[in-house]
């Protein structure tokens, strides 16, 4: 897996640990978070810093991608749906209730069940995550259908106190109160949230706990700076030792700069571009050498470009080392001559290529989204390709892509040109999202986006999402070349992450982009 | 009727107008239950805001019953702000009241509209006074091009510019946040800049045509004092278009902060209205929207008032 570091760190035991030597880090992060519920730890970029206060009971690693426990010691599959997990003994909540395995299988439960409707269902994956404390030391989890990532699950939805879930529900959006090594403190709603260093964290006399140094502030504080400039002026004016997502422009000033860094690395996120294809699209579309002809009219060379903070161009929804990446599938060339030939030819043999009017959108909120747009326009022009351009809001654009509103607007050509993440490792959750025919009468919601219904690609899926080990890779591998071959999503970029670092700081993160204490070493 | 009576009337049918239209067009871009909750949203959570806030009735039944609430004080429940879970059965009380959130944030934008027009009004009568008294001189001139400035610059971009100075360069305030007297001054001075040049403007040309007054010649010709000639006669004269102007700057501020309160995070009703609009949070956008509609009607019966407090024989109301 292509792991970002900004500095190898190595474990190692500190058992005559004492305080922190650093004082407070100040992280400007780009948003707030909308809540601080156990959930959140699942998309960290949604709810910076969580991670410091609730943690999970597996982890990947950023150093070596590799899950590691956290509140979990051990773990072991009991069958293709269930995970027997052992819970690590003597952990205390900083409420001070013990972390019992009945506690952990009530948080488990919170956090997953599909009436709570939580955003973490996203990653529910296809069944139903339920759990049982078996003992005093262990809890089973069980989804209601075989659940090959079930563990990976396990790293995402954080475990908070079963005392204030049951006592004070409402107290658990913004009062989290988990077992990490350090404790919420405040949140100042429109300004920043705090948290304390945890002397009684379990990390500290544990030999396995991840991270090296220890906690080496005292405090932390995310302050919420939704301008981008303005998150750079507190890492200059050095009131902020950590600034989230400058932009390339600011990451490339740094390499001039004497007292902070940019450090970058890529994310699980992409851009893509997404051809309406079976549901309500216009015939025209339905033609292979149409399709082809408008994905070989785009230079993604140059929209990586464009887009700055991009590693490399793509070929596929996933980086090297997810399950079911396929070293065949190579990305789209860009060739606009034989686009040409492609529809010349099409329309000789009685294809409406005339009426191809395709109209490329993006949502406002995407990063560099309008000259990104504006140029898959140009270049689809240049092969003749009639172009609408249009740069919508969320209210606008959302509804576009789901089944319940694109199905109000029959014949459409439309090429939504988007981001989405897969922090999983895995190509299942990308398949099904983007692929699988969507069901308005599916509760689960991923699926409702795609746009492309075929039945045989769908038996596959869903038997290859059943499998386990090399025969998934495998079947995984042959699902990612057949929707390459069919034209249905241009992947344009991996994108990048970076930070602005005070100079001396070293920074490990991966591609999930968490902000956690441990995992930073002050300069000195 | 009483003028006072006539101008309450008609403010709040100017309020309920407004209030309304919000209400509708916030139900008219879309679902309001999918616009709040995403596209990622599934059916169970769309439901249950939809039960919760009750947008399965009629839209004119939604509309009397959200009437109705306001006329009692019941503004509204947030089901969106402080939670990405949609309330369920077990936790339908936990909702945060609309009008707690505001009123939570307008104290921060009284605040920061209060130092803008301190730092104006000031500003801007001295320097209109000072071109009136000095025209077609170098202090004239010098406040021409000033106020000029002050009008045309762009707000996003003067913040920034500060930001870089005094935070950056100098080192001498901070950034942004809010919480300590150091943390007003950059927002205000970036917010104070077009009050201070329209001001100037108006008491520059309301002055001018005050001095040029046979009043004035005659006060001269007494020999009354120049100063006083032109604080006490022309300037009490002149006040009614920059009373007028400092309304209508006033109002500005109030509304028109949502920019500056992003780039300084100060957090203020503008920035409440920009996470609310990000988060489609109808109820919150709705109920700031009204606040700030009716900060304003009040700002301009005050102004209106204040013509009466500043000239008796000015009879409100009254056709001339």
């Amino acid at each position: 897996m292509l792991w970002a570091t900004g500095s190898a760190l190595a474990f190692a035991t500190v058992a005559a640990y004492a305080a922190p030597t650093h004082g407070t880090l100040v992280v400007a992060v780009n948003q707030e978070p909308q809540d601080l519920a156990a959930q959140g730890t699942y998309k960290e970029i949604n709810a910076t810093g969580l991670r410091n206060v609730v943690e999970t009971l597996i982890a990947v690693d950023p150093v070596t991608g590799e899950m590691r426990g956290v509140l979990a010691t051990d773990w072991e599959r009991v069958d293709g749906s269930t995970l027997r997990l052992t819970i690590r003994q003597g952990v205390k909540f900083h409420d001070g209730t013990d972390m019992t395995a009945e506690a952990v299988a009530k948080s488990i439960n919170w956090v997953w069940s599909p009436e709570k409707a939580f955003t973490i269902q996203e990653y529910a994956g296809p069944g139903e995550i339920t759990a049982t404390a078996i003992d005093e030391n262990s809890v089973e989890v069980v989804s209601s259908k075989a659940d090959p990532l079930l563990e990976f699950r396990m790293t995402l939805g954080g475990i908070s106190s079963a005392a204030q879930l049951n006592n004070s529900p409402e107290e658990h959006f913004d009062t989290p109160v988990g077992t990490g090594p350090y404790v919420f403190g405040e949140w100042a709603k429109g300004q920043y949230w705090t948290a304390t260093y945890n002397p009684d964290w379990w990390g500290l006399s544990a030999d396995d706990a991840y991270g090296t140094t220890k906690p080496a502030y005292s405090d932390l504080k995310f302050v919420f700076r939704a301008e981008d400039a303005t998150r750079v002026a507190m890492v200059q004016s050095g009131e902020a030792q950590l600034g989230m997502f400058p932009s390339a422009d600011e990451c490339a000033r740094a390499a001039d700069a004497a007292d902070y860094d940019c450090v970058t690395g890529p994310s699980t996120t992409y851009l893509y571009g997404r051809l309406d294809h079976s549901l309500h699209a216009h015939p025209v579309l339905a033609d292979p050498r149409v399709r082809e002809a408008v994905f070989l009219s785009v230079d993604i060379t140059g929209i990586a470009d464009l887009q700055g903070m991009a590693s490399v161009p793509q070929g596929q929804l996933g980086p090297k080392g997810t399950i079911g990446f396929n070293d065949a599938v190579q990305p789209y060339s860009y060739d606009p001559e034989r686009a040409m030939a492609l529809l010349a030819e099409a329309k000789a043999d009685g294809v409406d290529v005339d009426a191809l009017n395709v109209e490329v959108v993006g949502r406002d909120t995407t990063p560099r989204i309008k000259p990104i747009v504006e140029a898959i326009g140009a270049m689809l022009n240049i092969s003749g390709i009639e172009t609408t351009i249009k740069v919508q809001t969320p209210q606008e654009f959302n509804p576009r892509v789901r089944i319940a509103g694109y199905a109000d607007e029959p014949n459409r050509q439309m090429m939504q040109v988007h981001v989405k993440g897969n922090p999983s490792g895995d190509y299942g959750l990308l398949l099904h999202s983007n692929y699988a025919c969507p069901d308005i009468n599916d509760p689960k919601g991923p699926s409702r986006s795609s746009v492309y219904c075929d039945a045989d690609f769908d038996a596959r899926l869903f038997e290859a999402l059943a499998s386990f080990g090399d025969d998934r890779n495998e079947r995984m591998k042959e699902l990612v070349q057949y929707v390459h071959d069919r034209h249905l999503i241009v992947p344009l970029a991996l994108l990048d992450r970076g930070y602005l670092v005070k100079a001396g700081t070293e920074f490990t993160f991966g591609t999930d982009h968490r902000i956690q204490a441990v995992y930073l070493k002050p300069a000195e | 009727m009483p003028y006072l009576l006539k101008r309450v009337i008609n403010s709040v049918l100017l309020l309920l107008i407004t209030v309304s239209f919000v209400f509708f067009a916030c139900r008219m871009i879309g679902d309001p239950a999918l616009n709040m909750l995403g596209p990622g949203a599934n059916d169970i959570a769309l439901e249950n805001l939809r039960r919760a806030a009750g947008l399965n009735d009629p839209l004119w039944l939604q509309w009397v019953r959200y009437m109705g609430g306001l006329l009692q004080g019941d503004f509204g429940v947030s089901y969106r702000f402080g939670f990405s879970v949609i309330p369920e059965a077990d936790l339908k009380d936990i909702g945060v009241p609309v009008v707690d959130l505001v009123a939570e944030r307008l104290p921060a934008t009284f605040l920061l509209a209060g130092v803008a027009m301190a730092i104006a009004v000031p500003l801007g009568l001295g320097m209109g006074v000072i071109a009136a008294a000095y025209p077609r001189h170098l202090a004239d001139r010098l406040v021409t091009v000033l106020s000029l400035a002050g009008v045309s610059i762009v707000q996003f971009w003067l913040g920034l510019m500060l930001i870089v100075l005094f935070a950056v360069q100098l080192g001498w305030l901070p950034t942004g946040g809010y919480g300590e007297p150091a943390h007003v001054i950059l927002p205000a001075l970036t917010l104070a800049a077009r009050p201070i040049g329209r001001i100037a403007q108006v008491v520059r040309s309301a002055m001018l045509d005050e001095l040029a007054k046979p009043y004035v010649v005659t006060a001269r010709a007494k020999g009354v004092a120049e100063w006083r000639v032109i604080l006490l006669h022309a300037l009490r004269n002149a006040a009614i278009p920059i009373i007028t102007m400092i309304g209508d700057e006033l109002s500005a501020l109030l509304t028109g902060a949502i920019l500056v309160e992003k780039i300084f995070a100060w957090p203020g009703i503008g920035l409440l209205i920009i996470d609310s609009l990000s988060r489609s949070d109808l109820p919150i956008i709705q109920v700031s929207i009204a606040v700030v509609a009716t900060l304003v009607i009040i700002v301009n019966l005050l102004v209106d008032f204040a013509y009466r407090i500043i000239d008796p024989q000015i009879q409100l109301g009254q056709k001339a």
